[in-house]
């Protein structure tokens, strides 16, 4: 059960790469805050793609490890981050975030 | 017993905290249980240390108990160590002996006061600092205890803070003894340049070798630490204080303005008596200043008319003999005097309290008179007391005073032996005087202090009748002339053996001690007789002829208000040092802090709240540009590693 | 060789195309089916890089207990397409500049020759068990127990977080 791959890693980094850059975009460009999650998460997925990769090039478990922590990170992340959104959704009926300007100095 | 020397001091501490936190929420009961309970128990504890160490041969009488390590810094080590030798032994028991005998007599005058607790917590942290200054074994610990003195005199002094003149005489004790604190301070500073270290051992130990008989640095450390014992013990110039703390509590002017914190200053040289061997003329000074203040303070007291001010006057006039004593290197015979004027003037502080207390509060003497019959008891111990201080044969006073004036007369000359005796004249004359005026004559009660005249409860009159007992035979442990008489002197004598090996003078004082027992015998005489002049013109001028001392007033107008009016010290403290700083702080608070201090803390405040503006144009509120600024930095961090 | 490359292929084509979807489609619904898309082609690859463990928690914990919330919050808020997609400002283009910039250097980095010297040439075999439940396990249980246990209080305080925040009257 494990096929052998022989595509060189590089293609996974650039793969991942790519899929990064997808996610920054998304987080800048979107308005509704629920995409800008989905679009983090993206970001996330790329940044575990490159550590396996990483990890199969050194046979090391360590890079299995790190994207453990960081798939336990992002569930508590998006729980936390979508009753945010929820409250903000009930207090200001809008779920975009350039409606939302409380910080502004 | 000397195993338990750490709950000496300890005792009164427990005690003082206990009704300090219950104040008000105890029973009066308790109070005084506590208050007079630990100090009472600190006593018999004392009177074991002592009983332990006289099993000690008198040379190895010495004992140091750690408690622990309080200011390890550098060169500078600082343990809290407990030292019991025969000078903080006597002063020990002291402190609390006659302590105990005021906290008792204190339940009986103080009962009717609403702050009860208050009051009995300040007076046990009083005896717990006292201790503390006795006992230390080092300056450090020792100024510990010399500034917890000074704040439970202020406190005390201050306890009817309710009226503006305690208020302020307790401020004022405070400020003068600032100054002395700032002597003992610079003191305390230069000993530690020299020796590096504060410890007494070392210090005294090494002090022959490292300083030179009357280098500068010897002077001046001897001179500084002499600020330090004007201020606490009132001596001139520093004495203003101690008339003015009158208004605190009478038990109180008797326990610390009488009895022990101003015999903190004649200890504090006692126990330095090395270093001002070593500073002839810091010793001299001291002999003047102790000499001067004797007459000075005197001549005050004779016209006084607040009973309670008489004394106080009286105490400088005394403290100025235990100076006198030290100044011309007799250090056992100050303490002598130290223990035997605790116990009479503390005798007749509380006498003059039961007088004050059966008159309803009534302080003036020009409303006494006549009342012998009615305070028998007070009257029969108060002229224990006033025989005692007058110096009449066998009284306490007489021994030690005389031992005095005989070494004033052996080591510093006959001019110095002349102002003592005259300083014994007039200290007999005022006191008799303040006798005659107070229990005898006719009666110049108002008419309501007589409707509320009545003796003091037991636990008034019975203090009194101990401390009479110890007025009386006071002295006998000190008899001059007899071979094994000088118990005191003998008991101290580890303590003072050093000064022997320091300085020749007082050996030759030493041998001249034998061969002079005609001379001695010959000044008793005389200062007997000059302090029976001064009763006889007592007895003149306040029982035969009331109208003499008004004759001589007129006679001697310019002279009478002079003395009437303190020479007008006080009013010039008051324009020629408080006025001027008073004046140029004002000054500085209007123009310098104001202006500067103000301006330059209101200023950094406006451009803070400027800069901060325009940096808040920075917070845009979008959630967006925060991301795009993250991404920003990715950008940076990114380029700084991917071109490194 | 040819399987594993066309796998390869595969699915970075589908976790691209899907990456796109999530970002410029209008329906939000439709955004989490592309993510779902995205996190499935990301187990694939797992799958091919011997992680088989981490492809399995993939499939689990992202495409299923995070994707579920994801939609459980879209339904309750039936939030409407937005209008109009994009952000204003000044934002958006300085922002797509940004990640263009990013995407530069990270392939710089990646193609840098310390790099490419290791992911170019022949990937090294690796042990059987590799990337398995019990390999995880082994490390997991020794080396990162205080991590591992430290997660546990960590999404112990998201779970109450998150029933905080989101209850409908505060206190």
């Amino acid at each position: 059960m494990t096929p052998a791959p022989i595509i060189p890693l590089v293609y996974y980094q650039v793969l991942a790469a790519i899929i990064f850059t997808i996610g920054v975009v998304g987080v800048l460009v979107r308005r509704s805050a629920l995409i800008i999650f989905m679009s983090i998460e993206l970001m996330l997925n790329a940044v575990n793609l490159s550590f396996v990769a990483f990890s199969r090039q050194h046979g090391s478990m360590d890079g299995h490890i790190f994207v453990f922590f960081v798939m336990a990170v992002a569930a508590a992340e998006v729980a936390v981050g979508l009753a945010i959104l929820v409250a903000i959704f009930r207090n200001r009926d809008t779920a975009n975030v350039d409606d939302v300007r409380l910080l502004r100095g | 017993m000397l195993d338990y020397l750490g709950w000496i001091p300890a005792l009164p501490l427990i005690g003082a905290i206990v009704n300090g936190l219950g104040a008000g929420r105890l029973p009066r009961k308790a109070v005084s249980a506590i208050g007079t309970g630990t100090v009472g128990l600190a006593f018999v504890i004392a009177l074991g240390c002592f009983q332990a160490l006289l099993q000690f041969p008198p040379d190895q009488r010495y004992h140091l108990e750690q408690a622990f390590s309080w200011v390890d810094s550098g060169d500078l080590s600082v343990p809290v160590r407990l030292l019991l030798d025969p000078l903080s032994m006597v002063m020990v028991l002291i402190v609390t002996g006659v302590g105990f005998l005021i906290h008792v007599y204190s339940t009986g005058y103080m009962g009717h006061e609403k702050a009860y607790g208050r009051y009995f917590a300040y007076l046990n942290l009083f005896t717990f600092s006292m201790l503390v200054l006795v006992m230390a074994d080092n300056f450090l610990l020792m100024f510990f205890g010399w500034e917890g003195v000074g704040l439970c005199s202020y406190l005390l002094i201050g306890y009817w803070y309710q009226r503006p003149s305690a208020a302020s005489a307790g401020k004022k004790a405070f400020v003068v003894n600032r100054i002395g604190d700032w002597g003992f301070m610079i003191g305390m500073f230069l000993i530690f340049v020299s020796f590096t270290t504060l410890d007494f051992g070392r210090v005294f130990a090494e002090a022959p070798s490292r300083l030179m008989p009357g280098s500068t640095m010897a002077t001046a450390i001897a001179l500084f630490l002499f600020i330090g014992a004007t201020g606490k013990s009132a001596q001139i110039p520093l004495y203003v204080w101690l008339p003015d703390a009158m208004e605190g509590p009478t038990p109180v002017s008797a326990l610390i303005h009488a009895a022990t914190m101003v015999t903190a200053g004649v200890y504090m040289i006692a126990r330095c008596h090395i270093l001002y061997t070593l500073a002839p003329a810091a010793l001299m000074v001291v002999a003047v200043v102790g000499a001067a203040t004797a007459l000075f303070a005197a001549t005050i007291g004779l016209l006084q008319k607040d009973i309670k001010r008489v004394l106080a006057y009286s105490t400088v006039s005394q403290l100025g003999y235990m100076f006198l004593a030290m100044g011309v290197g007799a250090f056992a015979s100050g303490i002598f005097h130290l223990m035997t004027h605790a116990f009479f003037k503390a005798l007749l502080f509380l006498g003059s309290g039961s007088v004050i207390h059966a008159l309803s509060g009534e302080q003036d003497m020009d409303r006494m008179g006549g009342l012998k019959s009615a305070l028998p008891k007070t009257h029969v111990t108060m002229l224990i007391a006033t025989l005692a201080i007058a110096g009449i044969f066998p009284f306490a006073g007489f021994f030690s005073k005389d031992e005095i004036l005989f070494h004033a007369w052996e080591s510093g000359g006959p001019i110095l032996w002349a102002v003592g005796v005259i300083g014994a004249f007039l200290t007999a004359f005022y006191m008799f005087r303040l006798y005659f005026m107070t229990f005898h004559g006719p009666s110049r009660l108002t008419e309501e202090a007589k409707h509320h005249l009545h003796e003091s409860p037991n636990s008034m009159t019975i203090p009194l009748m101990i401390l009479a007992v110890l007025s009386v035979v006071g002295g006998f442990i000190q008899i001059p002339l007899v071979e094994g008489g000088q118990r005191l002197s003998e008991f101290l004598a580890p303590v003072f053996a050093d000064v022997t090996h320091v300085a020749g003078g007082a050996a030759a004082a030493h041998g001249a001690e034998h061969g002079g027992s005609g001379l001695e015998i010959a000044l008793m005489v005389i200062s007997l007789a000059v302090a029976a002049a001064g009763i006889f013109l007592a007895y003149r001028f306040y029982m035969v002829d009331p109208a003499a001392p008004k004759r001589l007033a007129e006679q001697m107008r310019g002279l009478y208000r002079l003395v009437f009016n303190k020479y007008w010290v006080d009013e010039v403290y008051n324009d020629k040092i408080v006025e001027p700083i008073r004046r140029g702080s004002i000054a500085l608070w209007q123009k310098f802090d104001a202006a500067v201090i103000d301006g330059a803390v209101n200023g950094v405040g406006r451009q803070i709240e400027r800069g901060a503006a325009l940096l808040r144009q920075a917070q845009t509120g979008s959630v967006q540009v925060y991301a795009m600024v993250i991404t920003l930095g990715l950008v940076v961090v990114f380029g700084y590693l991917a071109l490194r | 060789m040819l399987i594993s490359a066309f796998l390869f292929a595969m699915f970075a084509g589908i976790a691209i195309g899907c990456s796109l979807g999530v970002i410029f489609h209008r329906n939000p619904v439709h955004c989490a089916l592309m993510l779902v898309g995205v996190l499935l082609s990301v187990s694939g690859l797992f799958i091919l890089l011997n992680a088989s463990f981490l492809a399995a928690l993939q499939v689990l914990v992202y495409a299923g207990a995070i994707m579920v919330l994801f939609l459980f919050v879209l339904m309750l808020l039936n939030l409407k397409g937005e209008n109009p997609l994009l952000t204003r400002g000044a934002a958006k283009g300085f922002g797509i500049l940004f990640a263009i910039v990013v995407f530069v250097e990270l392939l710089w980095t990646v193609l840098s020759p310390q790099v490419e010297a290791g992911s170019m040439g022949a990937v090294p075999t690796v042990p059987r068990g590799f990337g398995s439940p019990a390999a995880i396990g082994r490390v997991l249980y020794t080396v990162w127990l205080y991590p591992f246990e430290i997660t546990s209080i960590l999404l112990l305080i998201a779970v109450i977080g998150a029933v905080v925040l989101a209850k409908r009257k505060f206190g």
